[in-house]
């Protein structure tokens, strides 16, 4: 029974540590390249921008973020998307596509969080201000 | 299956090193496929440890006292549900117990963090492997739950008598738990730096994540802790400023900075090496409470898991601040703030203020804490020759007025907007809170409250409270004017800003917890009855009839358990059974206290001494709020899980990154 245990507690981890040298032989399954690769980093970096730039216009939109402070954040992310699209060699006009669905995005995010049923943002920035006691 | 465990534990230990071998070599080489692999290392180890873990818990099960560590801490009499404490009531069961929590924790960290930061994850995999490492290290070669006796005895020694409370099943757990998960920010916070991604940010949403995880866990610790003396020591407090206690409070405070500065960094870039040197605090503190609790070199109540390793945790938190700081000095060209303070008076710099005063009571209290050591080596003692402990005094006159500071901050800080306030801002944030302050101070002092230190925090607390719910009005309010009901208002309000409202909720914890902290501290009272059966006695606006006391065999121990019939301004209470127990394997007794609490006050009998003439000593108090310390436990909690909990942001297909897309420069 003990030599089973043994067996099992040196055998079972063995196989797991060593799968992934065994997959590149096979060039089975997903490649342990992927999460460095270039293209990974880029659609990360992708990702990364744009849920910032919708969390930015989310607490813009409900108070918390100034306007200052917004549009600076929206400058970063914005200028970071951007980066990416040009390390991704797009077409110039691609791009202009990108950005304006980008755009259109966050003023549905906008009109989402200040209640689209009756299409009324705050009038003031106090107001705004207000919804989340900024 | 002892063998099994003991083959299971040298097993992992190898994994453990391939794991932190292979991750920093498959990282620093470029090496894919040695860093899957050594990640992959790290995800079978629990199922090793666990094979370990069980073979422990059978011969706890089966009486199986050929294993040292089962003949010390149970025996025939042990009632099967100890096991659980049991297994973590000595120095190598408890470490095992942490490295097993801590490997799954690692696990689901890794799990967590390995899409999102691909570049970090091998390096913090390799700590993680590192710190399990030495952990399977000092359990493999000193600290071996499973190593066998020579001489099987008859029967175990037993279970210490002070851990046979319900308060055991969670509080040591939950304790070591939180001191070792803080080792998981810390590895993601080191593992960005060697990637050199530190200044980047990126890190930054998961490290608080799991700064905020490792935070509750303390958190909890502390919280059981503190209801545990309070209901088995039979003191009738809480909290002695004893060594363990403040080596869980220390990394408690420090990560109370942390998750609150990376906030900072996270909102405006900032802060990027001051939340590095956090964190290595934050660890280094983690490791100081181990071997405090470990090292036995200072005197404290805490006397069970002791041992005479302590040392090696010492030398091994040296290494690792040492190499943390390394690496923060070898990266710190990395780590430039995007952005300077605009303004003191802005939310960024009550956040520093914060921080730097969470780390002067963190300091103070270490000082408190290892002073008896530098006194026994500035004197030439060796350790223990003389006793020396600094007692509750200087922590309470040096924390208290900062930790009051501390709440005012709590309350003003998130009142404060980003980058600068105006004196229009200020005003119109802190007219309210302020004068609520002001208004409370004035009642408690017309309703008596004579001390000032009392009323002050009272008014502090009321400052805090009220920005809070000022917070929470206004923005209701200005939801319910563009149409919503006030529940649906109040609901979207805090579900559009999570980590911000749930953040709200644990301070509102936070005040219940102070609130009945600064009341039992200053209003407490107590007083000694020497009593027979028959006796009345009246204090605090309590009439307690001492009816008798019996006593109760077991086979570990007797029991003298005393019954008191208790009323108050005519109303019956009930019977209260305070009890005494005397274990005498061990030699020692243990009380427990009777207490009838209640939102406004607890009435707690603990007996003192019962003489065979008939009389026994109590010592009675009554003390205030201390309920609403125990409440606040759940409110945190739940608004800790509201700030972690996940906010739904659509993500349509259109600005999804194109899949095709080529890669020219990345």
């Amino acid at each position: 029974m003990l030599v089973l245990y043994a067996v099992l507690i040196v055998l079972v981890p063995a196989v797991v540590i060593l799968y992934p040298f065994l997959r590149r032989k096979g060039k089975v399954g997903e490649s342990a390249e992927d999460e460095s690769s270039a293209h990974a980093e880029l659609a990360r970096r992708w990702d990364a921008a744009l849920s910032s730039l919708k969390s930015a216009e989310l607490e813009r939109s409900v108070g918390n973020l100034t306007e200052d402070d917004y549009q600076w954040l929206r400058g970063q992310y914005m200028a970071e998307a951007v980066q990416v699209m040009k390390a991704m060699e797009l077409e110039e006009q691609q791009e202009q596509e990108l950005l304006a669905t980008i755009d259109l995005e966050v003023k549905r995010i906008r009109e989402r969080a200040l209640g689209a049923a009756n299409g009324k943002a705050p009038k003031t920035r106090e107001e705004s201000a207000e919804a989340a006691g900024e | 299956m002892i063998d099994a465990g003991q083959l299971a534990l040298a097993v992992a230990f190898v994994i453990a090193a391939y794991a932190a071998a292979g991750s920093f070599l498959g990282a620093v080489r470029r090496v894919p496929e040695l860093a899957v692999s050594a990640r992959y290392a790290l995800y079978v180890l629990p199922l090793v440890l666990l094979i370990a873990a069980a073979a422990l818990l059978y011969a706890f099960v089966a009486h199986d006292f050929s294993v040292r560590y089962v003949a010390e801490h149970s025996n025939l009499a042990m009632p099967r549900a100890y096991t659980w404490v049991a297994f973590y009531a000595g120095n190598a069961g408890s470490l095992l117990f942490l490295t097993v929590v801590f490997a799954f924790l690692c696990v689901v960290a890794v799990l967590s963090i390995r899409r999102k930061l691909p570049h970090t994850t091998p390096y913090a995999v390799g700590i993680m492997g590192l710190v399990l490492t030495f952990f399977l290290g000092i359990i493999l070669f000193l600290a071996n739950p499973l190593e066998r006796l020579p001489v099987v005895p008859p029967d175990g020694q037993g279970i210490n008598p002070l851990l046979v409370h319900f308060g055991m099943f969670i509080h040591p757990p939950v304790q070591m738990t939180g001191l070792v998960s803080v080792a998981i920010p810390f590895s993601i916070a080191i593992g960005a730096m060697l990637a050199r991604r530190g200044g980047r940010d990126e890190w930054v949403e998961l490290g608080r994540v799991w700064g905020m995880v490792s935070w509750l866990i303390l958190t909890f610790g502390l919280m059981l802790g503190a209801w545990w003396a309070y209901t088995i020591l039979g003191w009738g407090g809480y909290w002695a400023w004893d060594p363990v206690e403040n080596s869980a409070l220390m990394p408690w405070l420090a990560m109370t900075a942390f998750i609150h500065s990376v906030m900072v960094q996270r909102r405006r870039g900032m802060f990027r090496m001051w939340n590095m040197v956090i964190i290595i605090l934050a660890f280094t503190l983690a490791q100081l409470g181990m071997f405090i609790n470990r090292g036995g070199a200072v005197p404290s109540v805490h006397s069970f898991a002791q041992s005479t390793m302590g040392w090696l945790f010492l030398l091994f938190m040296g290494l690792t601040l040492f190499g943390s700081l390394a690496v923060f000095v070898w990266r710190m060209d990395t780590l430039r703030s995007r952005e300077r303070l605009d303004s003191w008076f802005s939310r960024e710099s009550a956040f520093l203020l914060q921080n730097v005063l969470f780390l002067v009571v963190a300091f103070v209290t270490l000082w408190g804490s290892i002073f008896p050591l530098v006194f026994e080596a500035s004197q030439g003692l060796k350790v223990g020759e003389v006793t020396v402990t600094v007692g509750k005094p200087y922590f309470d006159r040096v924390n208290g007025p900062i930790l009051l500071v501390l709440i005012l901050l709590m309350g003003i800080g998130p009142l404060l907007p980003w980058r600068r306030a105006t004196l229009q801002n200020l005003v119109r944030a802190l007219r309210v809170p302020l004068l609520a302050g002001l208004v409370v101070g004035v009642v408690v002092a017309a309703v008596g409250v004579r001390a000032p230190m009392a009323a002050l925090a009272l008014a502090i607390c009321a400052v805090a409270a009220a920005g809070i719910l000022q917070e929470w009005v206004r923005g209701s309010m200005s939801r319910h004017r563009r149409g919503e009901s006030y529940p649906v208002a109040f609901g979207r309000l805090l579900a559009a800003n999570r980590p911000r409202y749930g953040g709200y909720v644990v301070h509102l914890g936070i005040l219940m917890l102070a609130i009945g902290a600064v009341a039992s501290s200053f209003y407490s009272v107590q007083r000694d009855f020497v009593m027979r059966p028959g006796d009345v006695a009246s204090f605090g606006g309590y009439t307690f009839r001492y009816l008798d006391v019996q006593r109760i065999s077991f086979a570990d121990r007797d029991e003298d358990v005393a019954r008191f019939d208790v009323s108050s301004g005519g109303e019956q209470l009930g019977v209260m059974e305070p009890k005494r127990a005397f274990y005498p394997a061990f030699r020692i007794g243990a009380t427990r206290a009777a207490i009838r609490s209640t939102a406004v006050e607890d009435f707690y009998i603990v007996p003192s001494e019962f003489n065979d003439d008939g009389r026994a000593v109590f010592r009675v108090y009554v003390n205030p709020l201390v309920w609403w310390m125990w409440v606040s436990g759940p409110v945190i909690f739940l608004g800790t899980l509201f700030a972690l909990s996940p906010q739904r942001q659509p993500t349509p297909a259109a600005v999804r990154f194109p899949a095709g897309a080529r890669t020219a420069k990345a």
